[in-house]
């Protein structure tokens, strides 16, 4: 009884704790959406219920448009099926709309109830939150947010909207009235583009058709070229936009067959080593002071990016799109790969001192290959290195395993496949050779970007920001450590056990499916064509600041 | 002992969970105008109801060319009374989109230009009056370019290109519509 009293006060110090700082930065932030009417390439999936005619039809269904063309798809009792009948059509054709029947007789009851009722071409404007023709009479919730439309006979009522990739909203609840007919549209998820085309719009297919592949970036031993025995700055090389765009379709196109999985899935090492919640949060700091060790990066980070007034906000950011490609089904992948590039592009400039193996006044650009290769060999390391430290060690077939499946990440980052080592041997080679090079240096401004990373911006940082520094202060190579001026003593390494004490009972103690991490709970939830909800829904909302990030 | 431990994991998982969101800031993103406030700076009290425009064809070629890249969308919402058009168009300029509203007068030139949602966290500069004052009274030039050189903004030249190119388009748009009638 006084156990439960205890715990009750623990509960309630939580609630008034939530209540204090409201509940409003629990949940994502509001933002104004793109207007739905800019969509071309776009899916949404879910489940309907159509009462008409004295019949009822229940079935999941997606519905896809690629330009004019889309495809209402009749999927049954599996979310995540085949589809058994499609409805396939042009929007500006309505009356070219035609049935294909796939999967028996029940599946062709449904879609044909649902044409008696309704055209698909319509549903194309409707589901979206648009309506259908100048005609509609709509009813606004906000700048491009339908409450209400009042079309054909139909009266459409949104009642929820879900954010999805590319800042758009789009309905996540819609009840159709009309004359003795109604129609319920639960939507589970949505993709808002890159179903077809992996590239960018910048890029034509007689761009893509002059690329000249990888030829630049090949060498004989990847080491050597990366980490030069001189002690020298490796020979600056970057590829354009039309060979990056070569480099995404060959996985689009060749290397994985399954959009909804994305580039891993739950049989790969990636999800198994980066889905498990402590060597990720453990490492983090690690991995983020070997990056801003670089020159180049660091110049990129304090002379471009907002790290400065927002060290949480870039690190957040840089973590949305390490998960998305990570965990994203395979448009929000390629939508995640091209915003990184995008935003790399205008990252450019010239060192403004000598710093270690890097000459004052020397070019950087933030899509240099050898730079990028640092950065991607950052987290992979990191992550094992943390993995065997926090779980569990890995064979030697596992590393390589895992090794080349971060090739694939490191492909859709802009570089080439024959840049990097070759497997996990070489790759742990260029590390060390790495960690004892002049290539890496602590400059002024990465003391700086270590200091802002660790100095607690409020009263509720001070605990995890001095944690986070101790364990990172005992993770980073010793070389590293002395040059960001960290102590590693007695004080800190009882600290760090500690910490890893509780870290290892919180790991015991709590529910199984709390080992791995929240975005890891969404994706398996897009396998499974589920929303995701529950406690992990609240820690990406509070951590990203978005209401999904791979659903 | 298991209770104890319990306990402070809990305490330990609340705290971080809310040191984190209370560090949750919101996205850069700034709402200058509402769509409703734009179409009465064209339109006065009477606004007209939305048109519809498939965009196909000749008009979609013009209008990508106008933009400098293909445009996503299959057909666009715009406004019209008595020759006087108005259009709210996305465009990237960084990273984000910003929402910018185009009003065209009868005689094909811009009366009215304002940005609605800047979403970007540099560059938002292009919201000043001063410097869209520049374009008004600009038509479109035979090869989709804007009559006249808008004097650009320092460190916002991404943000700038971006309302050039839209402004472009509204103007394409304008004429087509104007074709059509």
């Amino acid at each position: 009884m006084k156990m439960l009293s205890e715990n009750a006060k623990v509960v309630l110090l939580g609630l008034l704790l939530v209540a204090l700082q409201g509940c409003s930065s629990l949940k994502e932030s509001d933002y104004v959406p793109k207007s739905p009417e800019t969509l071309s390439e776009w899916m949404v999936e879910g489940a309907m219920e159509l009462r008409a005619n004295g019949v009822k039809s229940k079935s999941n269904f997606y519905f896809k448009q690629i330009d004019e063309n889309y495809e209402l798809a009749i999927l049954g009792d599996n979310p995540v099926g085949k589809p058994k009948a499609v409805i396939r059509g042009n929007i500006y054709e309505p009356e070219s709309e035609m049935l294909d029947v796939i999967g028996g007789y029940e599946a062709e009851k449904v879609a044909q109830h649902f044409q008696s009722v309704m055209k698909a071409s319509s549903l194309s404007y409707w589901v979206r939150g648009l309506p259908a023709t100048a005609d509609a009479n709509v009813t606004q919730q906000g700048t491009n947010l339908a409450k209400k439309i009042e079309e054909d006979g139909w009266k459409i009522y949104f009642h929820d909207y879900m954010s999805v990739t590319g800042n758009y909203k789009l309905p996540a609840e819609i009840k159709f009235n009309g004359d003795k007919k109604e129609l319920r549209l639960d939507l589970v998820r949505a993709e808002t583009g890159y179903l077809t085309n992996p590239c960018g719009q910048n890029v034509s297919e007689a761009d893509i058709a002059a690329a000249n592949g990888d030829e630049t970036a090949a060498s004989d031993n990847a080491v050597q070229t990366l980490v030069p025995r001189d002690g020298s700055a490796p020979l600056p090389r970057w590829i354009d936009e039309a060979n990056f765009c070569k480099q995404l379709l060959k996985i689009h196109d060749n290397e994985l067959p399954d959009p909804r999985v994305g580039l891993y899935g739950p049989d790969s090492m990636m999800w198994r080593l980066s889905g498990m919640a402590l060597p990720g949060s453990f490492g983090a700091g690690r991995a983020l002071l070997l990056q801003v060790a670089h020159p180049w990066v660091t110049a990129g980070i304090d002379e471009h990016s907002v790290v400065r007034n927002d060290p949480l906000g870039r690190a957040r950011r840089t973590f949305y799109h390490i998960l998305s490609v990570t965990y994203g089904s395979m448009p929000q992948v390629m939508a995640s790969a091209n915003q990184v590039r995008d935003i790399h592009e205008e990252i450019e400039g010239q060192l403004p001192e000598k710093s270690g193996a890097f000459e004052r006044g020397s070019e950087y650009r933030a899509n240099e290959i050898n730079a990028m290769i640092w950065v991607h060999a950052t987290l992979w390391e990191t992550i094992v290195h943390m993995y065997e430290e926090m779980e569990e060690p890995l064979t030697q077939q596992e590393k390589d395993r895992f090794y080349e499946e971060t090739k694939l990440f490191a492909m859709l980052f802009g570089i080439p496949e024959s840049a990097l080592p070759a497997d996990w041997n070489e790759f742990m080679e260029y590390n060390r050779a790495m960690w004892a090079s002049p290539q890496l240096t602590v400059t002024p401004a990465a003391m700086q970007l270590k200091n802002d990373l660790f100095k607690a911006q409020s009263i509720w940082m001070i605990f995890p920001m001095w944690g986070q520094e101790i364990i990172t202060s005992a993770e980073l190579p010793p070389r590293i450590r002395e040059q960001y001026d960290m102590k590693y003593g007695w004080w800190q390494k009882m600290n760090y056990g500690w910490m890893r004490a509780g870290a290892w009972t919180m790991g015991a103690l709590l529910p199984k499916n709390m080992e791995r991490q929240a975005v890891y709970h969404e994706a398996m939830a897009r396998l499974e064509g589920k929303r995701l909800g529950g406690v992990n829904q609240f820690f990406i909302e509070a951590f990203f600041d978005k209401e999904r990030l791979v659903n | 002992m298991t209770a104890i431990l319990f306990r402070a994991s809990i305490r330990l998982v609340g705290v971080l969970m809310l040191a984190v969101s209370l560090q949750a800031q919101a996205y850069d993103e700034t709402e200058y105008l509402k769509p409703e406030a734009f179409l009465a700076k064209v339109y006065g009290s009477h606004v007209p109801g939305i048109s519809l425009m498939p965009l196909r064809g000749e008009t979609r070629k013009k209008a990508e060319a106008a933009l400098g890249h293909g445009y996503s969308g299959m057909r666009l919402r715009y406004w019209e009374q008595e020759g006087t058009t108005a259009w709210i168009i996305d465009e990237k300029s960084k990273d984000m989109p910003m929402t910018i509203g185009v009003g065209v007068s009868p005689a094909g030139e811009i009366a009215v230009i304002e940005l609605l949602v800047y979403r970007e966290p540099r560059g938002g500069e292009i919201h000043q009056a001063a410097f869209r004052q520049q374009y008004l009274g600009l038509s479109l030039t035979e090869d989709n370019g804007l009559s006249a050189e808008v004097d650009g903004i320092t460190g916002a030249t991404l943000s700038v290109d971006a309302l050039n190119r839209v402004a472009a388009m509204a103007l394409v748009l304008h004429q087509a519509v104007a074709g059509n009638r």
